[in-house]
């Protein structure tokens, strides 16, 4: 019984190892604002959505089939929450209840067995009567799939069959065993078997038949002798109960998996209510198939932004539909940085089937999501800042492919402005001679001039303003690199206090 | 047994060991003893593995008959929860161990098989009577020790078929001139071969005075394939073996050092750097005059002035010990630092520098800018950033 509500022919892996770069791409593009806020206080949703958020989805096709459950999501939200709630429940009760099968003697085993399948029961009855409820109300491939399978493997029938199992297993009337020899004559390959006739009493009704019969009986004071039977009923209901303990073992592994299935749409649930009380919109994004096309924005914004500070940010609208690389370039804290991560978490969300913060966005679906900023405190205190820098490009190299997207923010500006400009203009051809989208947000002017004339690509050049509208925001237009100094509008304002100057973004 | 005499008649070893062996397993496998005992176990064998019975349980009441087909109720159980089920999963089977012996209940039952199989268990009676010790101590050494030799050529075998050359190398626990030609990395040959690509492979010598092989070059060179390979050379020769070389003079040591690069090691509150310096430290501590140390990329996680302090004082150290080493870095004014140092470096296409031949070469260090180097150390020139990118 399979849930595949994320993917359309395999389960979620919640232990599916991240990419590499995933302390990065947490730490450059915020994440951990988006995830809170989808994970409202669950830290299972949070643990599955990390994964879905940062290890994407490679077509079309697999994003599709994402988005589309997700709508049923938004139209049916209560269904997603009580799948999320029973599976829940089954995980927790076994918990709370100490249940669980910690013996290794087989004939505890089978009696702890017993007692947790007869838990799950009442609970995967309720699961079919939410399927038979909303079976016909959902439309996309994979929960009107799932809805099916559960209404029908669950059966009444089924049930009763089940139940039926777990009383015979009460073993009241003896068990019977069937062994062969061993190389020393010792019993072995025991197996519990299913006696003929009717249960009875066991010993005198199974051997009526004319096939000779010996045996014998065990004195009750003979200690040494009740123990050895007790191991041989043991060693003759081993296969028997491993077999049903671990079916209960799959019953909870069933319900985790729902669990983990249904997790990431409960938290897009969260986070689309969260985005919706602050008035931001959003919308489903268009993926083409990986490529190198490039972007194409309405109204893009930074969600982790908007939530962290309450209230609806500014959108930009940028075409980058083939233009490569995307220098970004302007007055310090004019929003480069924003912007740079609202293209992050864009591509992010679209890549693992959410939809976007936007009102419009169509992409080519990245291959590898990859940030390299500037990090202010080298943490390892160990390397040169330039080596350190590098040796992070370096990873990131080991690991580009055509088609990925790499987002630079102020990077190998650790060393002089021509040794910089050099390395940065060296790393950015290369990647956009392999079609591989840059997005480079810069002061190293030599390096990002030097595109202009730069004629196998077609470059498209980004400054960061103030809007017309007032000082606390920004918006990103198209404009080439400046070589005035940005430092200077800082300076005054530090130095000389000038007014109406905006407070900084996070 | 019987196969094994076969496959010695076809064969005229030379050592002494082998022909020794051979005469011994050709006798024994013919006596009439053990052809007798041969046939009549095979016959109990085949016996015993059709019987099967079954045990009914009820409190402490026991009794035993033939099998009669009944269904396996773990099967069942199986069946009717494989809606649920998954490949993987915990196993609750308990580990019965096989029993040593029999206990008085499984004798018990034990006698009533018996019972029901009267003439099989008169036989078996006869065989142990006949034949209560039978392992031979000479065959039982001589299929231990042929492990070692068997499990070594079966490894070079598809190597060796894809035209590399193995050695027997001349050893020596005096001369620490040391020198080998067309050697290669048993690893790295290992995964070529499979891939069925060709090989490069190297000449290295050490003369006189020289002890200490620097070894400098672009990355990616074959640099530390290199440094591998003459440990393995030495390693190898010190256990008899054939050496992956055509030809060999090598120095028997007493002990090899090795330190090459690895992860932070999260177990450890110590830094990388740290981490190095003690291992190193205690290395030099156990090192004498006659040992061999291989270093690569040692002190690569701090600042260039600290590794060129750190890299030197270790250089000095092991020259004054006089032990033979071979040095993996990036610091090529290593390679100046007098007469017991001899440089290697790592070569690229003089044509196309972004091109890797593999080679190394026995000549002087040739240096680069710093910043330049560091970005090409990392692979991130553009042309070296072309080469790794595949389009």
């Amino acid at each position: 019984m399979n849930a595949f509500l994320m993917h359309r022919d395999r389960d979620v892996d919640p232990e599916a190892p991240l990419p590499q770069n995933a302390a990065d791409l947490m730490q450059d593009l915020e994440l951990d604002i988006l995830l809170s806020s989808m994970a409202a206080g669950d830290r299972l949703v949070y643990d599955i959505s990390k994964r879905a958020v940062l290890c994407g989805l490679g077509d079309v096709a697999s994003i599709l089939y994402r988005q589309a459950v997700l709508d049923d999501c938004i139209l049916n939200p209560h269904l997603p929450r009580r799948l999320y709630d029973i599976a829940t429940e089954a995980v927790e009760s076994k918990r709370r209840n100490w249940f669980g099968i910690h013996s290794t003697n087989p004939d505890s085993i089978l009696h702890s067995a017993v007692r947790m399948i007869g838990m799950y029961l009442p609970l995967l009855e309720e699961l079919r009567t939410l399927a038979e409820e909303n079976v016909t109300r959902c439309t996309s491939e994979g929960l009107s799939r799932l809805l099916a399978t559960l209404r029908d493997e669950l059966s009444a029938e089924y049930i009763a069959e089940i139940r039926g199992h777990l009383q015979r297993l009460a073993f009241g009337e003896g068990v019977l065993v069937s062994a062969c020899l061993g190389r020393g004559l010792e019993g072995c390959g025991y197996a519990l078997r299913r006696p003929r006739r009717p249960m009875g009493n066991l010993v005198r009704r199974v051997f009526s038949s004319r096939a000779p019969v010996y045996g014998f009986s065990v004195n009750p004071r003979d200690d040494a002798g009740c123990q050895a039977l007790g191991e041989l009923r043991s060693r003759g209901v081993n296969l028997a109960a491993d077999s049903l303990a671990r079916s209960a073992d799959h019953i909870e592994g069933f319900f985790k998996r729902l669990l983990f299935e249904v997790a990431f749409f409960v938290g897009c649930l969260n986070l689309r209510d969260a985005l919706s009380r602050l008035g931001e919109p959003v919308c489903m994004p268009c993926p083409r198939e990986p490529g190198s096309l490039g972007e194409e924005y309405r109204g893009l914004y930074n969600p982790c932004l908007s939530l962290h500070a309450g209230r609806r940010s500014f959108g930009n609208d940028v075409c980058a539909v083939g233009r490569n690389p995307v220098i970004i370039t302007g007055v310090n804290e004019g929003g480069k940085s924003t912007f740079l991560r609202s293209v992050g978490v864009a591509a992010l969300m679209m890549r693992c089937g959410m939809f976007a913060p936007a009102e419009a966005f169509s992409s080519d679906i990245a291959t590898g999501i990859f940030t390299h900023y500037r990090r202010r405190e080298d943490r390892s205190m160990t390397s040169g800042k330039l080596d350190e820098e590098l040796a992070r490009m370096d990873a990131i190299a080991d690991r580009l492919a055509p088609g990925a997207l790499v987002l630079f923010n102020e990077s190998f500006a650790a060393t002089n402005e021509r040794e910089g400009g050099d390395i940065a203009g060296q790393i950015t051809r290369a990647l956009v001679e392999r079609n591989i989208r840059v997005y480079f947000v810069t002061h190293l002017y030599s390096f990002a001039a030097g595109f202009a004339e730069y004629a196998t690509c077609q470059p498209l050049f980004l400054r960061a303003e103030r809007r017309g509208d007032g000082g606390r925001s920004y918006k990103i237009v198209e404009g080439v690199p400046s070589p005035r100094s940005h430092g200077e509008d800082l300076y005054r304002k530090v130095f000389e206090g000038a007014s109406g100057c905006p407070a900084s973004p996070p | 047994m019987t196969g094994l005499a076969e496959r010695f008649r076809g064969l005229s070893p030379e050592s002494r060991a082998l022909r020794a062996a051979k005469a011994y397993v050709e006798r024994y496998a013919a006596s009439e003893p053990f052809l007798a005992l041969s046939r009549e176990a095979e016959e109990l064998c085949r016996g015993f593995a059709g019987l099967r019975y079954c045990v009914a349980v009820k409190d402490l009441s026991v009794k035993v008959r033939k099998y009669e087909d009944e269904e396996d109720y773990g099967r069942i159980l199986e069946e009717a929860f494989s809606r649920f089920s998954r490949s993987s999963g915990k196993s609750y089977l308990a580990d019965y161990p096989e029993l040593a012996g029999v206990d008085h209940i499984q004798a018990q039952i034990l006698k009533c098989v018996a019972k029901l199989y009267p003439e099989l268990f008169a036989r078996l009676e006869a065989f142990h009577l006949r034949h209560e010790r039978f392992m031979d101590k000479t065959i039982d050494a001589v299929e231990r020790e042929a492990q070692f030799y068997l499990s070594w050529l079966a490894y070079i075998e598809p190597i060796r078929r894809a035209g590399l050359c193995f050695c027997l190398p001349r050893v020596s626990d005096a001369e620490k001139a040391i020198s080998a030609r067309d050697v290669f990395d048993l690893a790295l040959a290992k995964k070529v071969v499979l891939a069925s690509s060709p090989i490069v492979t190297n000449d290295f010598r050490i003369d006189g005075a020289e002890r200490i092989a620097i070894v400098t070059g672009p990355n990616q060179g074959g640099k530390t394939t290199f440094a591998r390979a003459i440990g393995q050379l030495h390693h190898l020769a010190a256990l008899g073996l054939p050496v992956p070389c055509s030809e060999a003079r090598l120095f028997l040591f007493d002990h090899m050092f090795t330190h090459f690069e690895r992860e932070e090691s999260l177990k450890s509150h110590r830094s990388k750097l740290h981490e190095e310096l003690v291992a190193i430290h205690a290395s030099l501590e156990a090192a004498t005059e006659r040992s061999i140390i291989i270093l690569n990329e040692v002190f690569t996680s701090t600042t260039l002035a600290d590794s060129v302090f750190l890299s030197r004082k270790i250089m000095e150290r092991i020259a004054a010990l006089d032990a033979l080493c071979v040095c993996v870095t990036f610091l090529d004014e290593l390679a100046a630092m007098g007469e017991k140092f001899v440089s290697f470096v790592s070569t690229v296409d003089s044509a196309d520098h972004a091109k890797r031949t593999f080679k190394i070469e026995r000549r002087p260090a040739d240096g680069l800018a710093y910043a330049r180097s560091l970005a090409e150390k990392r692979r991130l020139t553009y042309a070296q950033l072309r080469e790794r990118i595949k389009p």
